[in-house]
């Protein structure tokens, strides 16, 4: 119905459109300059299932909104507590699990079917994603193996401020093994 | 009634300290009506082997640069 070509036309015909949109989602040209772009490079991959059930500007839209949501999602997660990712933080599900970012699967259940190799070289990569500081204290609890009473003095915290921390990590951690073995 | 934050905040804990009674009762209750939570359980203990295995890793294993050094020092001796 549609194919590669059509989507070179469409930036011609619906970009400022596009654009438009994004600006009143965030307010950043440029940012939202990456995201037109993101999103017809998207276009390009999924034009073959692309059925026209809707107009081409529609279906343009929905893929940069997705972008958007996503966008959103993540740095909600980096500037707000770690916890409220994974915990509700009102209302009468105070404090239980948000269920998209639960431990539906148990990552150790998978300890079996994947290689002793493996699992330490995924949880490297999981490790780097923490944030800077909780990946220090990480490595002086289990590389160092200090005692967390050590741990609070170097680097100055409570032991509540040292258990929230260690916990949000093991939070963190465990959610992105379960993302790459689930 | 701890809810699921408090609960895995504790099991965090008690994989170091000793929790008083009352707490290890409640975690205990919780967990009997809670998979998320067991599931929670069960996999940071697996994450305490597995950070320790890394700490092993990292003993017995070179780095990048430490191998480096090592070529560098071979290289120099060569050509001595």
């Amino acid at each position: 119905m549609y194919n590669k070509k059509d989507v070179e036309h469409w930036v011609d015909e619906h970009a400022d459109y596009l654009l438009r949109y994004a600006m009143t989602q965030i307010n950043d040209r440029h940012q939202a300059l990456d995201f037109i772009q993101d999103t017809y490079v998207s276009a390009l991959k999924g034009v073959d299932n692309f059925e026209g059930r809707s107009t081409p500007r529609t279906w343009l839209t929905s893929i940069l909104k997705r972008k958007i949501i996503d966008y959103w999602r993540k740095r909600n997660v980096r500037k707000t507590d770690v916890a409220s990712h994974f915990f509700h933080d009102n209302g009468s599900d105070d404090g239980s699990w948000i269920i998209e970012n639960a431990p539906t699967q148990s990552v150790a259940s998978a300890e079996d079917r994947i290689t002793a190799e493996e699992q330490v070289d995924e949880l490297y990569r999981c490790l780097d994603q923490l944030p800077p500081r909780s990946k220090e204290i990480m490595n002086a609890k289990y590389m160092e193996q200090k005692k967390g009473e050590v741990i609070c003095k170097e680097y100055d915290l409570s032991s509540s401020n040292f258990w929230v921390i260690v916990h949000r990590a093991k939070l963190l951690l465990r959610d992105c093994l379960q993302q790459k073995w689930f | 009634m701890k809810k699921c934050r408090e609960i895995t905040e504790l099991i965090e804990r008690g994989s170091e300290e000793r929790l008083p009674l009352r707490h290890r009762i409640e975690v205990k209750v919780h967990l009997m009506m809670c998979k998320l939570c067991r599931n929670f359980a069960k996999d940071t203990a697996f994450l305490d082997r597995l950070l320790k295995k890394i700490n092993n890793f990292q003993q017995t294993q070179l780095t990048p640069s430490e191998k480096k050094q090592i070529k560098r020092k071979v290289n120099r001796s060569a050509t001595d």
